[in-house]
């Protein structure tokens, strides 16, 4: 049977991803349990605001390594927002922090001229021209919001992107059974939903 | 630009209904309140803003429920608008639905509220909202307490000041316009689309497509809200977005 856990660790806005998942009927638990998080198909890791303290709770908590076991065993792991800068290896939100080390690659600063940040809106998805999980839905319409951007070692590992005066950013990865979202599925109307009932599905 | 512009549903909340006036005053019941914003969702609204107006007459926000109701079936980025005072109130929307907080009488209130949000929860999850009425032909006041107080306060000097102070975006009204379906206040928009430069967001005044043309003229503006129009099917979020894509805009479809 096919369950899927948010991770709870008082980081971000998760009743709205309950609630999409709910809405697309996909059963869905909010926890911090080890044992349930194991009993899962599925794992979602949400998240807003900064890295470090992000990442301080996830140590503390022990969820840190509850998350890399769970991605070693092959079942699909996603990241939202922060969650997916929280997959890489390092950011440099504010100083220099490790990160899960499950995608190789790092969390810097968007630096385009002429461009403020936080970047924040609906931008238009361009996926890569690979076969992935986000294909139909290229040219979709999505809702972003973040000022870091996560730049992959390895280019295959890029699955969707989006463009701002001639610049790719990186808003989708995918790394085998690991997967990061940038933009928010969950506040991405019903195109959100059908892609987060992809993973789901994954 | 690749951003898409934002057409963005306002609604002010009384209890669980709707309510609009016309220059901020003299509100009338439009309709139910979950029904019309699940109502804008369906029709293509890239943001809702749910505006509890009785939270800052009685100091407390009745909204949370209604906030939480409403992310059962709505799927865009939501602010809630009306009587945040402190982090702990951002706190509670933000965990109750909420993406981005809008703050007014507060901000002027106590001015370092605004760095202490952007601090804590970041510029994104902060909407700065003006007031503003046209006291000559070249300047506007800002006024709190739903436009019944005065403040002193230039809105130029004032935004300037907001954006300075860490706010994700600004939300300028023209409460001259509002409710009046007779078209933007242009002179203030493009006024203060030139003097900040993090995302405007402009309300008030909206009645037809015409008036939209005429916005989209103006730089640098992100997104317009709409109320009055909406509620009285004056306008549908489609045929204002249409007159966007006219315009050379790029727009969610």
């Amino acid at each position: 049977m096919k369950k899927v856990a948010i991770i709870d660790y008082g980081v971000g806005n998760i009743l709205s991803l309950k609630r999409a998942l709910d809405y697309g009927k996909v059963k869905c638990i909010v926890t911090k349990n080890e044992k349930i998080i194991k009993d899962c198909s599925h794992l979602i890791l949400p998240g807003v605001g900064a890295f470090s303290s992000a990442m301080q709770i996830l140590k503390e908590t022990k969820l840190d390594n509850i998350i890399k076991n769970f991605a070693e065993s092959g079942k699909p792991l996603l990241g939202i927002c922060l969650g997916m800068q929280l997959l890489f290896s390092k950011s440099y939100e504010f100083g220099k922090w490790e990160g899960l080390n499950l995608i190789p690659g790092i969390a810097k600063k968007i630096s385009i001229k002429n461009e403020n940040i936080p970047f924040v809106g609906w931008y238009k998805l361009k996926t890569s021209n690979k076969k992935n999980m986000l294909k139909k839905f290229d040219k979709k319409y999505l809702y972003l919001t973040h000022s870091y951007q996560c730049i992959t070692e390895n280019k295959q590992h890029v699955i969707g992107t989006y463009e701002v005066n001639k610049n790719h950013i990186v808003c989708a990865v995918q790394k085998k059974n690991i997967f990061g979202f940038q933009f928010h599925p969950e506040k991405s109307s019903y195109d959100g939903i059908e892609i987060l009932k992809k993973f789901c599905k994954s | 630009m690749t951003k898409s512009f934002r057409v963005i549903a306002k609604i002010d909340i009384k209890s669980s209904d709707v309510i609009k006036g016309i220059n901020f005053e003299g509100m009338r019941k439009v309709g139910n309140g979950k029904k019309m914003a699940k109502k804008y969702f369906k029709e293509g609204a890239d943001e809702l803003i749910i505006n509890d107006v009785n939270a800052s007459l009685f100091g407390r926000s009745t909204a949370l429920n209604f906030l939480k109701e409403c992310s059962k079936e709505i799927f865009i980025p939501v602010t809630l608008a009306g009587g945040l005072k402190n982090i702990e109130d951002v706190h509670k929307a933000l965990i109750n639905g909420a993406d981005k907080v809008e703050i007014n009488t507060a901000a002027v209130k106590d001015k370092s509220i605004i760095s202490k949000i952007s601090k804590v929860f970041g510029s994104q999850a902060l909407v700065v909202s003006i007031n503003a009425k046209k006291i000559s032909s070249n300047k506007w006041m800002v006024y709190i307490d739903k436009g019944r107080e005065k403040t002193g306060l230039e809105v130029m000097k004032w935004a300037k000041f907001v954006e300075q102070s860490g706010a994700g975006e600004i939300h300028i009204n023209s409460i001259d316009k509002d409710g009046t379906h007779q078209g933007f206040d242009l002179d203030l928009i493009k006024k203060i689309s030139r003097v900040i430069k993090i995302p405007l967001v402009v309300g008030g005044g909206l009645g037809e497509v015409n008036h939209i043309d005429k916005l989209m003229k103006i730089k640098n503006i992100e997104g317009l809200s709409a109320s009055s129009a909406l509620h009285y099917n004056t306008l549908t979020i489609s045929q204002i977005k249409n007159t966007i894509i006219r315009a050379n805009k790029e727009v969610r479809i």
